[in-house]
């Protein structure tokens, strides 16, 4: 990192090369090797949990799928999980222009007001909203995950497309205007198109949240038929047992469709202005 | 710029597509809902009850499955009643349960683990129904009111166990044992010192123990030590007042725990794995001991290889202690409670669900799965060998004395936990700090 | 500009979605918790009123003060390891050695794609005392009395979870900051390149500006993040051994659902948001006294 500025060095390329291989074993290492053990018996993980398996026990993976429950908490999940993200990212896209691309009185105080959603530990937050929920008839259904699972990612949301907006240049409102487009105009084909590296982020992250999300899941769901997978998941330990084979098993399942998913927006990262419409 | 466009056009569609789709499902699904519960009656031409339980019995564990299982033949049994079952994994019954009382919304039928502060409280909130007018169905030479008597609260009895368990029991490695020069376990504390340091100096690791979640310590070291030094009622005088976690007949306990932790008698690694890892040591040789309640037996028995031979012992005698190795610490568990608002149909319902679950025959099924019961039924025969070898060992135990966190309010609990893993960390905290620390938040 | 603000209905309009389903379901819970916090309340009995005791006792309580201490290491080690690590990734891939290879960018990433559940189970195996793979490793290289019990060792403990929180979410800043780079013209990009090889300096220069919004936000995510963080701590340590793992989430967490002090937990909660958004603060500050 020196002062001086050189010619394009080859050396210097191999250890970024390096360090970055180096990253990548230290990454999916870990994943290899939970995939490895959801093959092995109990004991043999115990007493041998960095080889092998010496003969593996696919029958692991019926019995996980069994056990969690799989096969209708998957279905339950999807829905719940892309239908959050879906109103998040309509809603959180539509206030973040206005709080990104916009001057008015208020917006310093919503701003902030945003960010205390960030702030919330969301133990502290079961029993109210349990009640709550209670009281809106809202319990047990497919609802009732979907809007807090919104309110809590609306912030996260917001602060990364606005903050993404941010950095656009004022010519796109500009131009917008020359060409006659209203307000919705201009978001819709200006500003959207321009964010979808940023709306990709916000995806993935909303996508996480709420295909991981435990709590509100176990509190406000009753319903054996609208449970979601973190909860089939959590079955594979009791009070005196606990089978770590089969839940790496289950895990492994679950962390297929996740992957594709990642894998089929993650091209939409990158794919970004530059590749077209505004020039700055 | 086009094609942009078009993108953006078909995300949108794609977008108002699934909102539609999805008020609509959450539209039928509140019909459905409405319909379920007013609709049911209706439907089959013979009313039919239908009790919401919430449960961590599932079908697929095997120390709750029988439970499971008995509760599907009570249906079958019953086809005017129907069960709707919410099995909440173990680890996670705490929050649904103290979630769903708070906002007042508890389920028919509610399974409590065991006694204790949380149970204690939510029957003195008056949310659970007291079935003293349904204990005329159960016997005392059937059911001995001594061995209930943790689902009682204030003279109202709330709930009926479903298994005994000791939280005492020393399994041991054998052969290790005897290469190591003992035959017999021993019978005095002092002696069981000996031999530990005597293992330890062979580069043994004396007991495992998988106190990660501090439970272990506290009901398979603290309360038997207590036992051992004081006699059956220490928690109650401390509780009252007339005993004080800094006297020294606590002190005494935690500075036997200190010693045994300071002399090397444990797994390095004991508060951060669980009793599944810590059995797994003993199962492969790495320690001689492990320590843990009765339903350790289980595991142990089904995973153990074929040649490895366990014992079982009672926790030793102390010279001068006020206890006797006659009386063990032991916890009751698996009590169906009521929701004090169940209406008489649903009562009826219940009161036959309770029969059912706490009947000779469900019993046995219970004893088969390998626990012990608190009713006096005579053993099936086709036991599982280990368990029974187990009960012989243990038959001589006559008392049982409570577990310290069934007795002492949850704050104490808490703090008794973190307290003895500061105990046993190196460098972590005195008996004195420790004891002190209990006496203030019991104060509170 | 000008000719939008005679239509503030329409900003109001834009807005009015997002603030009410976010008001509904997260202010609203969370000030009703910062209501309990002035009662003594177990979750079932009647609540009694208690004044500012639950916050009283709070600032006497030195296992949250620990706990908010074990936060702030995790603050350190997100906003200092998290964001540069991922900031250097993100630039490396998103230049022209590395673009092509995509799957450094899906690898990178899998760690914030896999549940927090998988991530603590497979570190949980690495810290493992007897078995596990930084044992074995230093065993097998004759550093034997360099293995330790990490997870249970209260003097270390809490820097080796800070290890796992950076491997996990180091993937997830690389993401951010790789979209908000598409925002950086890429003739800057390329002539920053062109001068100085693939020379950080200059394409720091260069770059961190443009994504300077993007580099606040992620530092106040963090933050939010580190002193909210719960399942990790919870599924590895449980807090433990002896609080000295304890984050305030998790002594909040067993305050309210192990010891039933629900006013206190509530307290404990509040105590967490204000912390965190003084810190948020506090941070914006350096930062834009940084930027300029």
């Amino acid at each position: 990192m020196e002062q001086r500025l050189r010619p394009k060095r080859p050396i210097s390329a191999q250890i970024h090369r390096l360090v970055l291989l180096l990253l990548l074993v230290i990454n999916i290492y870990p994943l290899l090797w939970m995939v490895i053990n959801s093959l092995k018996t109990e004991q043999e993980l115990t007493m041998n949990p960095f080889g092998i398996a010496r003969q593996p026990v696919w029958s692991n993976y019926i019995e996980a799928w069994k056990v969690a429950k799989l096969g209708s908490y998957l279905v339950n999940s999807i829905i719940v999980t892309l239908s959050a993200v879906v109103l998040t990212l309509l809603v959180g896209a539509l206030a973040a222009f206005f709080l990104s691309r916009f001057e008015f009185k208020s917006k310093g105080f919503l701003l902030v007001y945003f960010t205390f959603g960030m702030l919330i530990p969301i133990h502290a937050t079961l029993v109210p909203l349990f009640i709550e929920m209670r009281s809106l008839h809202l319990m047990d259904n497919r609802l009732t995950l979907l809007l807090p699972y919104t309110a809590f990612n609306l912030p996260i949301t917001i602060f990364i497309l606005a903050g993404f907006m941010n950095a656009f240049p004022k010519e796109v409102e500009e131009a917008g205007i020359m060409d006659g487009c209203s307000v919705m105009g201009i978001f819709g084909r200006l500003i959207l198109p321009m964010l979808t590296p940023a709306l990709a982020t916000a995806f993935i992250i909303n996508f996480l949240n709420n295909w991981n999300e435990f709590s509100f899941a176990l509190v406000l769901i009753t319903d054996g038929a609208l449970k979601t997978l973190p909860l089939g998941l959590a079955n594979f330990a009791g009070q005196y047992n606990r089978s770590y084979t089969l839940q790496m098993a289950g895990l492994t399942i679950v962390l297929v469709p996740t992957l594709l998913f990642y894998l089929s927006v993650q091209k939409y990262l990158t794919a970004g202005m530059t590749a077209g419409a505004v020039k700055g | 710029m086009k094609m942009k466009w078009a993108k953006t056009f078909w995300v949108y569609l794609l977008v108002t597509a699934m909102i539609g789709v999805l008020s609509a499902c959450g539209q039928s699904d509140n019909t459905n809902t409405a319909s379920g519960n007013t609709g049911n009656a209706g439907n089959t031409e013979q009313k039919q009850v239908v009790l919401s339980f919430m449960t961590t019995w599932s079908e697929s564990d095997p120390f709750t499955g029988v439970y499971y299982k008995n509760a599907m033949a009570f249906e079958k049994a019953n086809p005017d009643i129907k069960l709707d079952i919410e099995t909440i994994p173990y680890n996670d019954y705490p929050v649904k349960l103290n979630t769903t009382a708070a906002g007042g919304n508890l389920p028919d039928l509610i399974l409590m683990i065991g006694g204790g502060s949380m149970f204690e409280q939510i029957a003195r909130s008056g949310a659970l129904m007291p079935i003293d007018d349904m204990m005329g169905n159960w016997k005392e030479d059937f059911l001995p009111s001594s061995k209930i008597k943790e689902f009682n609260v204030d003279g109202k009895q709330y709930g009926i166990p479903g298994e005994v368990s000791y939280t005492t029991v020393i399994y041991y490695n054998k052969k290790i044992l005897k290469d190591a020069g003992y035959t017999e376990f021993p019978t005095t504390y002092e002696a069981f010192k000996a031999m530990v340091k005597d293992l330890k100096a062979k580069n043994i690791t004396p007991i495992s123990y998988g106190n990660k979640t501090g439970s272990v310590l506290l009901a398979s070291l603290l309360s038997p030590l207590n036992e051992r030094i004081s006699g059956p009622d220490l928690y109650a005088k401390i509780k009252s007042g007339e005993q004080k976690f800094t006297d020294p007949d606590f002190m005494n306990a935690l500075k036997d725990i200190k010693e045994l932790s300071d002399m090397g008698a444990f797994n390095v690694d004991l508060n951060s794995i669980d009793n599944v890892q810590a059995t797994n040591l003993f199962l492969s040789g790495k320690s001689a001991m492990y320590i843990d309640g009765s339903w350790g037996a289980k595991q142990i028995s089904k995973d153990k290889a074929a040649d490895f031979e366990v014992g079982f012992a009672v926790f030793p005698q102390i010279e001068g202690g006020k206890g006797s190795m006659s009386t063990m610490p032991g916890a009751t568990n698996q009590g169906v409670v009521l929701n004090a608002k169940l209406d008489d149909a649903k009562k009826a319902a219940a009161e036959k669900f309770l029969q059912f679950m706490y009947s000779e025959e469900s019993y046995q099924n219970i004893m088969r799965a390998g626990n012990m019961v608190p009713a006096n039924v005579t053993a099936p025969t086709d036991i599982d060998p280990l368990f029974k070898e187990m009960t012989g060992v243990l038959a001589g135990v006559k008392g049982i004395t409570p577990v310290y966190d069934i007795v002492m309010p949850a704050t104490v609990v808490t703090a008794t936990k973190n307290g003895l893993q500061g105990l046993t960390t190196p460098g972590g905290s005195t008996p004195e700090a420790v004891a002190e620390d209990l006496q203030k938040e019991l104060g509170q | 500009m000008q000719m939008f603000l005679r239509h503030k209905w329409i900003i109001a309009a834009g807005l009015i979605p997002a603030l009410v389903i976010y008001t509904m379901f997260s202010i609203y819970p969370i000030l009703s918790s910062v209501y309990y916090s002035f009662f003594k309340w177990d979750g079932f009995s009647p609540k009694q009123w208690h004044g500012l005791q639950n916050y009283v006792n709070l600032i006497g309580d030195g296992v949250f003060w620990q706990s908010i201490r074990n936060n702030l290491y995790f603050v350190l080690f997100s906003v200092l390891g998290e964001i540069p690590l991922g900031l250097y990734l993100a630039m490396m891939l998103n230049g022209k050695l590395f673009r092509r290879d995509g799957i450094f960018r899906t690898v990178f990433f899998m760690p914030v794609v896999i549940s927090t559940i998988v991530v603590s189970l497979i570190w949980n195996m690495f810290y493992n005392y007897q078995f596990g793979l930084v044992n074995t490793a230093l065993r097998a290289v004759g550093l034997d009395h360099w293995a330790q019990n990490w997870l249970g060792n209260p003097a270390i403990a809490i820097f080796v979870l800070c290890i796992v929180v950076v491997w996990q979410y180091t993937g997830l800043y690389m993401v951010i900051f790789l979209a908000a780079l598409q925002n950086v013209p890429s003739e800057v990009l390329e002539a920053a390149e062109l001068d100085g090889a693939v020379g950080i300096k200059r394409t720091w220069h260069i770059v961190v500006p443009i994504i300077a919004d993007t580099i606040f936000a992620s530092v106040v995510l963090c933050i939010s993040g580190a002193l909210r963080a719960f399942d990790l701590i919870f599924i590895m340590t449980n807090g433990g051994p002896s609080h000295s793992t304890e984050v305030g989430a998790t002594y909040m967490f067993s305050q309210t659902f192990s010891s039933m002090k629900y006013g206190y937990g509530s307290a404990i909660s509040t105590a967490i948001i204000i912390i965190s958004f003084g810190l948020i603060i506090i941070s914006q500050f350096i930062l834009r006294t940084l930027k300029r």
